[in-house]
């Protein structure tokens, strides 16, 4: 354990100024993940600009504790309105609201944030242990095996939620296509810049991160009309009983375990851990009837699980410059902005990063818990904002903050194209997640490749030498048949379950 | 999500029957990607010769050439893919049944108008008008709320960048005229 790294981590993060900036992303993320529509990756996105003059660790701390209380800010307008305000939240809907509308709206508020905490700060823990080891690991990868690796954390779009994955893989491609653009390292020739001047150092993923969330949805917004909800006005917020605690303590370590896993996974995202915590809770509860009635363990197990997937997420993303979700995209490229190197290099250069993430996550839960449990009743009042002021204001961000990166107006042209661009393929379910991964990871995805080929002097049937490498291989063909494999053995389960025979 | 779609891929759309071997919509939206791909292929044959012993096994067009095949290979699957979703209970439709409603389109030409018109007028008189005239196009009427808000978010926002973070706008017309 590296103590200097630790004890500067915490020199960074416990001063007066960056505990005042974390815990004005703890509000801004609950805010965001309470308002339906607007989501914690577009507001790391959104904030990406405004912490350019910041110290960098600070900065991604900032970020960091943003995405865990934009997770749990979500479930507040779930329990309280039946409008999750973030999709990791949905799961949370089914059993939170069901127990507000009895009358215990305080209860299910308790009930998520105490669930929540305990599955952010116990996978939190997790992090800081198997981080660094990954990273550990990942160093004594050659070039050929980190591209293999680069590959598999790619052909995990195919997993990515969503209807398609076929359709993932498609966006997840083209963003690497996007990254392309500029210099070809190896050679210095121009690639993809139809003679241009400004196209000649690529197209900066920053306005296009900021467009492709902020601008499709705002797009999408306006033809959604103004939703009226249900609100449940008595809102007294109780932490959970001892009864309580007793029901839902094997369901909140459950669903730690699975939301970390799943969080650790590349390309998983919260959602899916959510629905999971949620599949689980339900399979070993003694009271499986009582889901989508109002049970406690339905709110605990998604919420547990979809904080413990937060942390999860920023295994991959630090240890090896693999994003484990959307939001950790925008993290990773929050990461390359500030000069960081992501990857296991990161944890060798500035290790002290891995421990002020850790602070700042850990102050982001306990505040959040202060925070959401306090104000609850307010945040559920943020969905009256009219969306008529609230997109305008998005847009406003979006064009200042894209322009403010590198001053100048290309940018904001890039961001708007996105933006457009990103609307329409958004429609045909090219979700914005996929192209954001491989944009972010395109880069590291050919420069692996180019130097496999040179150390392989051009003979591409190296690349399956190492073992390792040929693990990751099989594990991107399996990733990559998951979609078509699936199908085929639930119809044999079927087939067989229907016979009577068997 | 997953949802039993009340009808087959292409249905309601007008995109032509669900039995159809090839999804009529994500035909287009195939044809599409392999012009896009087309396009990009047949400029990677643009980039400048390396020598070889300059390139060092990798030529500039090597790696976005697999690519591109790769993305070509996936866009040919896209019109059939309707039928193994139906037999999961997958609407691919359910998303782009109906067709976007002129609001959008409007929205985009006006975002784009205001964007237009930084570089002339300035960037804070394109954030005020973005203020005023977004909420206005969706059809905000309450100006006791709205000439506040469009004056204020937009100059706050601009002073906080301007002078917080020391960021140059555009002065535009109306900057140099104030001065």
């Amino acid at each position: 354990m590296n103590i200097d790294a630790i004890l500067l981590g915490l020199e960074i993060i416990l001063n007066p100024v960056s505990i005042m900036l974390i815990l004005a992303s703890v509000l801004l993320g609950v805010l965001v993940g309470a308002l339906p529509g607007l989501s914690s990756t577009m507001a790391v996105a959104l904030l990406l600009p405004f912490t350019i003059g910041l110290d960098p660790v600070v900065a991604i701390a900032m970020m960091a504790a943003l995405y865990c209380a934009g997770t749990f800010g979500g479930s507040i307008t779930a329990i309280l309105i039946n409008a999750p305000g973030a999709p990791p939240a949905v799961a949370t809907a089914l059993d939170g609201y069901p127990l507000a509308q009895r009358g215990e709206a305080g209860r299910a508020l308790g009930v998520a944030a105490i669930s929540s905490v305990s599955g952010g700060i116990l996978s939190l823990f997790i992090f800081i242990v198997t981080a660094p080891l990954l990273a550990a690991v990942a160093l004594s990868f050659r070039p050929q095996e980190y591209f293999a690796l680069t590959l598999f954390g790619l052909s995990m779009l195919a997993a990515i939620s969503g209807k398609s994955s076929l359709r993932n893989l498609i966006a997840g491609f083209f963003g690497v296509m996007v990254s392309m653009v500029g210099i070809h390292l190896v050679t210095g020739v121009e690639r993809f810049t139809f003679g241009t001047t400004v196209l000649y150092d690529g197209i900066d993923f920053v306005p296009v991160l900021i467009g492709i969330f902020a601008i499709s949805e705002m797009l999408k917004q306006s033809q959604a009309g103004d939703a009226v909800f249900e609100r449940i006005r008595s809102v007294a917020v109780r932490l959970p009983s001892r009864d309580d605690l007793r029901l839902i303590w094997k369901t909140i370590l459950r669903s730690t375990g699975i939301g970390t896993i799943i969080g650790i996974l590349p390309a998983e995202g919260t959602t899916v851990a959510a629905i999971m915590g949620y599949n689980e809770a339900k399979r070993w509860s003694k009271h499986p009837e009582e889901f989508g009635k109002g049970s406690i363990e339905g709110i605990a197990g998604p919420e547990a699980a979809n904080n413990a997937g937060t942390s999860g997420a920023m295994v991959p993303t630090l240890a090896l410059g693999i994003p484990g979700s959307g939001t950790t995209a925008v993290i990773l490229a929050a990461l390359i902005m500030h000069g960081f190197r992501p990857g296991p290099f990161l944890m060798r250069e500035t290790p002290e990063i891995l421990y002020a993430i850790f602070v700042a996550m850990l102050i982001a839960n306990v505040a959040f818990l202060v925070i959401g449990l306090l104000g609850a009743k307010v945040f559920s009042m943020i969905t009256l904002i009219p969306r008529t002021f609230l997109w305008p204001s998005v847009f406003c961000f979006a064009v200042v903050g894209a322009f403010a990166y590198q001053q100048q107006m290309f940018d904001v042209w890039v961001m708007l194209i996105a933006g457009l661009i990103g609307y329409f393929a958004l429609r045909h379910g090219f979700g914005p997640a996929p192209f954001v991964m491989g944009l972010v990871l395109g880069e590291l995805i050919e420069k692996n490749w180019s130097q496999s080929m040179i150390i392989f002097n051009g003979d591409w049937t190296r690349f399956f030498d190492s073992a390792v490498g040929n693990l990751f291989f099989a594990m991107t063909a399996l990733s990559l048949a998951s979609p078509f494999i699936k199908p085929m053995v639930m119809r044999v389960i079927r087939r067989f379950r229907r016979s009577p025979t068997s | 999500m997953t949802k039993k779609p009340a009808h087959g891929a292409g249905d309601d759309a007008g995109q032509g029957p669900a039995s159809s071997l090839l999804h009529p919509l994500d035909l287009k939206v195939a044809l599409i990607v392999l012009a896009i791909c087309a396009f990009l292929f047949w400029r990677t044959f643009l980039f400048d010769n390396v020598p070889a012993s300059l390139a060092q096994n990798v030529q500039p067009q090597t790696f976005p050439q697999l690519l591109l095949i790769v993305i070509i290979g996936l866009a040919l699957l896209l019109p059939f893919e309707h039928l193994q979703k139906r037999e999961q209970g997958i609407d691919l439709d359910s998303d782009r049944r109906d067709r976007p409603l002129p609001i959008v389109f409007v929205t985009g030409i006006a975002m784009l108008i205001v964007v237009g018109i930084m570089p002339i007028l300035g960037t804070l008189v394109g954030l005020l008008l973005a203020a005023a005239g977004l909420p206005l196009l969706w059809g905000e009427r309450r100006l006791k709320l709205l000439i506040p808000y469009a004056l204020l978010f937009p100059t706050l926002l601009y002073l906080l960048f301007s002078s917080g973070l020391q960021v140059n706008f555009l002065p535009g017309v109306v900057g140099n005229w104030l001065g």
